[in-house]
């Protein structure tokens, strides 16, 4: 058992008159959370780890790096399962977001975005840098749809979007670096996590009370390879749980994602 | 009792009853004349009142509404403004207004005339002077005078400015209280708008004689009187579900009557109809002959009403509110039916079914006879008919046994025969060098492009989605390994034109191995079922076949057969059996044979109905028919039989000819070719299209959607391209196909693409000169912006080839320049999904003016400028060379 700290009501006011436009149009309530309990978990692999597809580095090699490179769809070292997204669901109200990882950045070093999973609110701004001399096209998809294409040519040139509908934004590079990828879970509440290297996560402040828990992983089977040497992934593996949340107390859900999921 | 004489027998009894029944006949001969035989009178009358009855309640509801508590305040009101401003007018200080309003006219008029006299004395002033110059005098005195007369001038046109803006100025103070009270006396008016409109027309509703309603039109020589009882047919609002003819409204009111107002057009111009016959014969209801027999011409009825859109509408594709026209004129034209039926207007266009004067090399004879015998039995959507309908039972089986499978089969082997035997099996044999992967050929088939056009039923692949006649645009090739032979397939795969000149196969340009892999896997394609060789088709029976063939030969003239293929020894043939006027054949020349006997069931439509449905039908035991089924579906017969109901005889005037203008006409010349070579299996242009979407499902790789194109790319490359394409985009596994169109055909699909796009220019402008800075600074944002890291650039040699972007060695043939500065700002709203990013992002998505460049040192930082410069840098490059 554990006691978590409570937010204060001038805090909480505070955001929401910050994000008050988006709380209106997504009916999610900022309040004060009094006693709330905390989720948190382990997200473990069950089966051998599977080898990974890999792609040829055929082009930019002095910033990209030369050979092949394997592509870190899933990483999952001492058991546990990296950048698997833990999401409340159909939260309704509770405490805002934390606004201490504001600004939310996504570089590109080295011909790979970082973080590769990055949760920015919704409403907010989230900028893209790009670190390397060589021309890189942020392409970012939400529902395989466009939702913005821009060049970014230029060393240390920064572009900031506005986020505005929740949903996973998937993004590649067209620039002919086709093992880029990255993706920015755009959310209403603050109820949401990523598991670390050794699969924890952990959420707290939660309004006591059941919920429906979904984990995402963005899934690492290879469907088809197209020509250009671009990788075609199965859809993200997604699996939920219900639990009980009470006051002060903290909850334990671990999640185990199977080598054969689809 | 006393007998009276016959000069003193009294006929005044006979005499006054005769008169009586005289008088009775004539007073029922005149109700009959004057009411019965002009029902239209009870009509009008009936209609009058009920649209009195309606304007009643009308103007009741519109006085109520006037009496409502509230518009009475209302009205109370402006009645009090109204009096107030009216005083206001009549007082002393409106008074005073008008009073020096006066005094400033008369003040300006005075300075205007005095201004007229003193111009007056400088122009005489001047003649003076002028004179004293010419005339060797002394101009100075004249001068002055004149100079004094010039300043006099001035000061009184300052004056006249002056006096002018202060009489404006008292006619506004006048003007205000005029205008108060008119706009008050009109706001009081306005509200009993409604009902003084309302009594305006029961007023003149009233004063409407009963009176028979006729449009003459000389030029089309009808005189329609239908308006007598059709009272309400151009009147809005007479459609509802308690509206009975005659007093409805005309369906589709604003598009129908709006585009052909009745007092131009008439009503017997489309629905036709013959005679002044106002009621039933009989116990029949009188339906304008509809129902009977003898009517030789009776009226149009829906969907009929849409065959005599033809008459006028003869450029159009898709007429508006027509779609059984254009659906039957479709079918006409993919079925081939003018093959055998010459039709005004079919003439030129290319028979439908393949040339078959190279058939030995290319079928198996097995296969051969049995698709003769009943195309649909092996492609259920073929649109190759069934000659012999009768030998199959109710449910399309063949009826084993029967005579007329006997018939069938004996027919059948001989025209087999006669193709046989004359036809070439000359063809590019499969190079002996080269061996057919058949899983690389399955790989390519499905990737190059075949499948944009044949949709092979083992696929299971959506049908295309712009094909609107339910049949397969290109053959079926889901057994086509029991058809064909390898080398055949080869061969054609490799080149189609050189089997088959007049053929719609583009070649995709398949190298040798290429072809070798697709034709392996297409022979791998087989039906379970065997195919024997009939055994006349063996060797040592050519002398029989050949005697065989000569039978043959006069069933492929009895049948019609070279009316869709071409066949050799039939090339000079042309089918007479013309339709030309089909659409107002008369009863008594159609043949109803044994199938329909009730005369009152006799009837253009029944017979046409019937013809269509079952072509045999009316066949006798002495006449035997020829026309083959081409099982048509109910909708399919519907939209034919109006079709041909249009095939009239009579000219249309040409003042009523709907004329195209020149957008809309290629706009209708277009859509024909792109219907014809299937170019929206591939291309997603306008809305439909981009059926290969199916088959390639990453965005990115399918080709571009060409709704822009004409915007997009130069008239005279374009025509090169559709000539002679070349790879644009060598990241796409999907060929643009060489389609070999001919000049005619590119430019007509050049003016389409330009139509669609709105785009008149068919010539592009030279860009202007560079200035230094200028080209230098799109030299500096074309190395900035990295943009040969993803396009190639065949003009510079260190650059590599790229699989990622156009070659913009291109751009300067290729594209248009106004389009490249659109597409440079944002490419993904002229190409959704193009992977083409945009180098100057908007700030706030949702403000288009928040555009941003990441250089805002070039240019000072002007995005537009920027584009520009950009633009002119691509046209530039390689401008010497």
């Amino acid at each position: 058992m554990k006691i978590i700290s409570v937010y204060t009501a001038r805090a909480a006011l505070g955001l929401s008159i910050l994000v008050g436009v988006t709380t209106a149009a997504n009916g999610y309530e900022i309040e004060e959370v009094k006693d709330g309990g905390v989720l948190s978990g382990v997200v473990t692999l069950s089966g051998k780890l599977p080898s990974l597809a890999s792609v040829v580095i055929s082009r930019d090699a002095q910033t990209c790096g030369h050979g092949e490179r394997i592509l870190p769809r899933l990483v999952a070292e001492g058991g546990g399962v990296a950048n698997t997204v833990v999401i409340l669901k159909d939260v309704q109200a509770g405490r805002g977001f934390d606004d201490s990882s504001d600004p939310y950045v996504l570089n590109q070093k080295g011909c790979e975005f970082s973080p590769h999973v990055l949760i920015v609110p919704v409403g907010a701004k989230l900028s893209i840098k790009n670190n390397d001399s060589i021309l890189h096209n942020v392409h970012a998809f939400l529902d395989e749809k466009t939702l913005f294409n821009v060049a970014m040519p230029l060393e240390g040139q920064v572009i900031r979007k506005r986020l505005k509908t929740p949903g996973f934004i998937r993004f590649q590079c067209d620039a002919g670096h086709v093992w880029m990828s990255a993706y920015v879970v755009v959310m209403e509440h603050p109820y949401v996590a990523i598991t670390d290297e050794r699969g924890h996560y952990e959420i707290k402040g939660i309004p006591p009370g059941t919920y429906n828990v979904e984990f995402w992983h963005e899934g690492w089977k290879v469907e088809k390879t197209l020509a250009d040497g671009a990788i075609i992934y199965s859809p993200p593996v997604v699996s939920s749980a219900e639990v009980v949340i009470e006051a002060n107390h903290e909850t334990e859900l671990n999640s185990s994602l199977s080598v054969t999921s689809p | 009792m006393a007998r009276t004489t016959l000069e003193e027998e009294s006929y005044s009894k006979i005499i006054f009853w005769v008169t009586v029944g005289l008088l009775l006949v004539s007073a029922w001969a005149l109700y009959d004349e004057v009411e019965v035989r002009r029902p239209w009178k009870a009509y009008q009358r009936t209609f009058h009142a009920a649209l009195a009855a309606r304007i009643d309640s009308l103007t009741d509801k519109a006085e109520a509404a006037m009496e409502a508590p509230a518009a009475r305040e209302e009205r109370d009101v402006i009645l009090h403004d109204l009096e107030t401003a009216r005083a206001a007018l009549r007082s002393p200080e409106t008074e005073r207004a008008l009073v020096r309003q006066r005094q400033a006219e008369d003040a300006l008029r005075e300075t205007r005339q005095e201004y007229t006299f003193k111009k007056s004395e400088y122009d005489e002033a001047y003649y003076f002077y002028a004179l004293a110059r010419h005339t060797g005098g002394d101009p100075a005195p004249h001068k002055k005078t004149l100079d004094a007369l010039q300043s006099t001038l001035s000061l009184l046109e300052k004056e006249i400015g002056k006096r002018s803006e202060s009489l404006q100025v008292r006619r506004t103070t006048v003007s205000t209280y005029v205008d108060t009270v008119t706009a008050i006396e009109e706001r009081l008016e306005s509200m009993s708008k409604t009902v003084e409109t309302l009594r305006a027309q029961r007023k003149e509703l009233a004063a409407r004689p009963v009176t028979i309603r006729q449009i003459v039109l000389d030029e089309l020589g009808t005189v329609d009187r239908c308006q007598s009882c059709h009272v309400a047919i151009d009147r809005v609002g007479f459609d509802g579900p308690k509206d009975r003819e005659p007093f409805r409204s005309h369906p589709e009111l604003s598009l129908l009557l709006g585009n052909h107002p009745v007092e131009e057009f008439g009503c017997t111009v489309c629905h036709e109809g013959q005679g002044a016959q106002t009621k039933g014969i009989g116990h029949r209801p009188f339906d304008h002959g509809r129902s009977d027999p003898y009517w030789e011409r009776p009226m149009l009825h829906a969907p009929f009403t849409e065959s005599s859109c033809q008459k006028c509408h003869t450029e159009e594709r898709e007429i508006e509110n027509a779609g059984n026209v254009n659906l039957g004129r479709l079918l006409f034209e993919e079925l081939g039916c003018f093959g055998c039926h010459p039709v005004d207007g079919y003439a030129g266009y290319r028979k439908v079914g393949p040339d078959l004067t190279r058939l030995r090399g290319k079928v198996n004879p097995g296969w051969l006879v049995r698709w003769i015998g009943n195309p649909g039995g092996l492609r259920p959507r073929t649109r190759m008919p069934n000659f012999w309908p009768r030998a199959l039972d109710e449910s399309g089986h063949p009826e084993e046994g029967s005579q007329e499978i006997a018939r069938r089969d004996e027919e059948v082997l001989a025209i087999a025969a006669y193709l046989w035997v004359n036809s070439s099996a000359d063809i590019a044999r499969y190079p002996g060098e080269i061996s057919g992967d058949e899983v690389r050929g399955e790989v390519l088939l499905r990737s190059v492009g075949c499948l944009a056009c044949h949709r092979p039923g083992v696929f299971d692949l959506p049908p295309l989605s712009s094909r609107k006649v339910d049949r397969d645009f290109a053959p079926d090739f889901s057994y086509i390994g029991s058809k064909s032979n390898d080398d055949w397939l080869y061969s054609w795969i490799r080149d189609p034109k050189s089997h088959s000149p007049d053929t719609k196969m583009p070649s995709l340009r398949m190298v040798e191995q290429e072809a070798a892999d697709i034709a392996a896997y297409l022979m791998t394609l087989k039906r379970r079922e065997e195919f024997p060789m009939p055994a006349i088709f063996g060797a040592g029976e050519e002398e029989r076949l050949r005697a065989l063939a000569d039978k043959g030969g006069e069933l492929i003239g009895r049948y019609e057969c070279y009316g869709c293929h071409t066949i050799s020894g039939f090339e000079e043939l042309k089918p007479a059996l013309e339709l030309n006027g089909f659409g107002s054949k008369p009863t008594v020349r159609l043949a109803f044979g044994d199938a329909i006997t009730a005369h009152k069931d006799q009837d253009w439509y029944s017979w046409t109905k019937l013809k269509l449905e079952r072509p045999r039908a009316f066949q006798t035991d002495r006449i035997r028919l020829r026309m083959p089924d081409f099982s048509l579906n109910d909708d399919e017969v519907l939209a034919m039989m109006v079709f041909l109901r249009g095939l009239g005889e009579e000219k249309t005037p040409l003042a009523y000819m709907r004329q195209l203008n020149e957008r809309d006409k290629n706009l209708a010349a277009g859509e024909r070719l792109l219907g014809y070579y299937n170019c929206r299996g591939c291309h997603r242009i306008g809305e439909f299209g981009g059926d290969i979407a199916a088959v390639i499902q990453e965005a990115a790789l399918v080709p571009p959607d060409l709704t822009l194109e004409g915007r997009k790319v130069q008239p005279a490359w374009l025509f090169d391209f559709l000539k002679r394409p070349v790879t644009l985009r060598p990241w796409l596994t999907l060929r643009m196909p060489t389609f070999a169109v001919d000049n005619a055909e590119a430019s007509d699909i050049i003016s389409y693409l330009m139509a669609l796009a709105n785009e008149e220019e068919l010539f592009v402008e030279n860009l202007p000169e560079e200035t230094a800075q200028w080209s230098a600074a799109g030299a500096e944002m074309f190395e900035k912006f990295k943009c040969i890291q993803c396009h190639q650039l065949t003009t510079d040699a260190t650059v590599s080839l790229s699989d990622l972007a156009p070659d913009l060695a291109l751009a300067r043939s290729r594209l248009r320049p106004r389009w490249v500065a659109q597409w440079l700002s944002d490419p993904q709203r002229l190409q959704p999904e193009t992977k083409m990013p945009t180098f100057f992002p908007l700030e706030d998505d949702d403000d288009p003016e928040s555009i941003t460049t990441p250089l805002p040192d070039v240019l000072d930082g002007d995005v537009q400028n920027q584009i520009r410069a950009i633009r002119d840098y691509l046209f530039h490059l390689g401008e010497n060379q």
